[in-house]
């Protein structure tokens, strides 16, 4: 009887999670807009019968969130490929430039601008590298990300050859420190982040070592 | 007065809390199949079982439902997981989950995170121990994990039998540092997995019962 629970948990338990997690992102890309087009797709798509399981409102929902999806691709493609056009280019700056002098609204969108920017432009290696690291004494070691070359004033401070290092807190990987450590510190592991972030994630029980001997076996 | 209002908070609250995590998590499991059953049951108990003056009962009763199929569905896949045509069909549904971008990445760790949780005997920490954090004249509680991996030992002889521990933080035990050390850094104690939650939960004011503290030496 418990045999069978497991097993049966070990084959739902990752659907279930995979699901949730895509409907939490579907949720949110689509909850600002999902108010607008409900209304309007009831309106000219009178159901009044269900369909299946589904109740009339929960098709116009799911119809409405799978409209915004695609309507939300199609657009940002369109805006890429219309931006790199002259005249749209220059009314892009234009806009820009009305948004940096209102009060209050400018700090918020100088900010993300910039944060956004350096995502995207930054090059690709960033945390793609895993490194070890001595935390938060010589004796003990942690794995983190390299980031990128620390900036240049607290190299020059400090007068050595600084990396930024994110080390993420276990089991949630989504708050850390950054560090700043001396390249000659730094013990770089041939792993990949993403098997790092497994092992932050269960708290050491999935290593590399685990994941060959479950392919093996 | 105020003897009598503590001594009433010692004994409501405990079950007041209980309550709540009962609550919450039978609300987590049943929320996404809550609509269908309810339904049903709303159309049952309006023609059938004249309850439909009665939409907390209506809820309850969806709600147990709901769990008993999840639990009977768990049991059946897992009996039929065992078979082998239906082991192939799996197989099959794997493979297909693999193809598809952008889900493929979400699914594949989530489910090496599941496997390897299960595929472990008993709890996930072997021990719970004190280490030294995060210098030499401080102490923490800590719980011992695994091995440290190859790929470190590769780079770090000295960790060869070194193991990893994981240092929460206290009162929320859900974050926290995951350390690798050396084995002569570790200090085991004899507490349980719980003492040593509750200890970071109540911020160091629960201490375990005299018993565990038989002559335990002090780790220097």
């Amino acid at each position: 009887m418990k045999k069978h629970f497991i097993t049966g948990l070990l084959i739902l338990l990752p659907v279930a999670l995979t699901i949730a997690i895509v409907v939490f992102i579907v949720n949110f890309l689509t909850q600002p807009f999902i108010g607008a087009v409900s209304p309007i797709i009831s309106k000219y798509l009178p159901l009044e019968h269900n369909v299946l399981f589904l109740t009339p409102t929960q098709i116009i929902e799911y119809g409405s969130q799978f409209l915004i999806l695609i309507s939300l691709f199609v657009f940002t493609f369109l805006l890429g490929m219309v931006g790199r056009w002259f005249f749209i280019k220059s009314l892009i700056s234009l806009g820009d430039n009305i948004l940096h002098k209102i009060p209050v609204i400018n700090k918020v969108y100088k900010t993300s601008q910039e944060i956004i920017k350096t995502l995207f432009v930054s090059d690709k290696n960033s945390f793609k590298q895993v490194v070890l690291v001595p935390f938060p004494n010589e004796h003990s070691f942690v794995m983190g990300l390299i980031s990128k070359e620390s900036p240049l004033i607290c190299k020059n401070k400090t007068e050595r050859d600084l990396v930024s290092v994110l080390v993420p807190t276990a089991p949630n990987p989504t708050t850390g420190y950054i560090f700043m450590y001396d390249k000659k510190k730094l013990i770089p592991l041939s792993m990949s982040a993403e098997d790092a972030i497994k092992f932050i994630v269960s708290c050491g029980v999935v290593t590399p070592d685990h994941h060959e001997h479950i392919k093996e076996s | 007065m105020k003897k009598h209002l503590i001594t009433g908070l010692v004994i409501l609250l405990p079950i007041a809390l209980t309550l709540l995590v009962l609550v919450f998590l039978m609300d987590l499991l049943t929320a996404p199949f809550l609509g269908i059953v309810h339904g049903i049951l709303t159309f049952l108990g309006s023609n059938i079982l004249y309850l439909q003056n009665h939409q907390i009962i209506l809820l309850f009763l969806s709600r147990i439902i709901v769990l008993l199929l999840l639990f009977v569905l768990i049991l059946v896949l897992g009996y039929l997981g065992n078979k082998i045509f239906f082991n192939w069909l799996l197989q099959k549904f794997h493979r297909i989950m693999l193809t598809i971008p952008f889900i493929k990445k979400i699914y594949k760790s989530i489910r090496d995170l599941i496997k390897t949780f299960f595929s472990e005997k008993g709890s996930i920490f072997e021990s719970s121990v004190v280490v030294n954090f995060p210098f030499e004249h401080t102490y923490m509680m800590g719980f011992q994990s695994e091995s440290v991996p190859s790929k470190v030992t590769d780079r770090v002889p000295e960790l060869k039998n070194g193991k990893t521990v994981f240092v929460p933080t206290a009162i929320h035990p859900t974050s926290g540092f995951l350390v690798m050390m050396k084995e002569d850094k570790i200090h085991p104690t004899e507490m349980t997995t719980e003492e040593v939650l509750k200890f970071l939960i109540s911020a160091g004011l629960f201490v375990p019962k005299d018993k565990h503290i038989t002559d335990d030496k002090a780790p220097n």
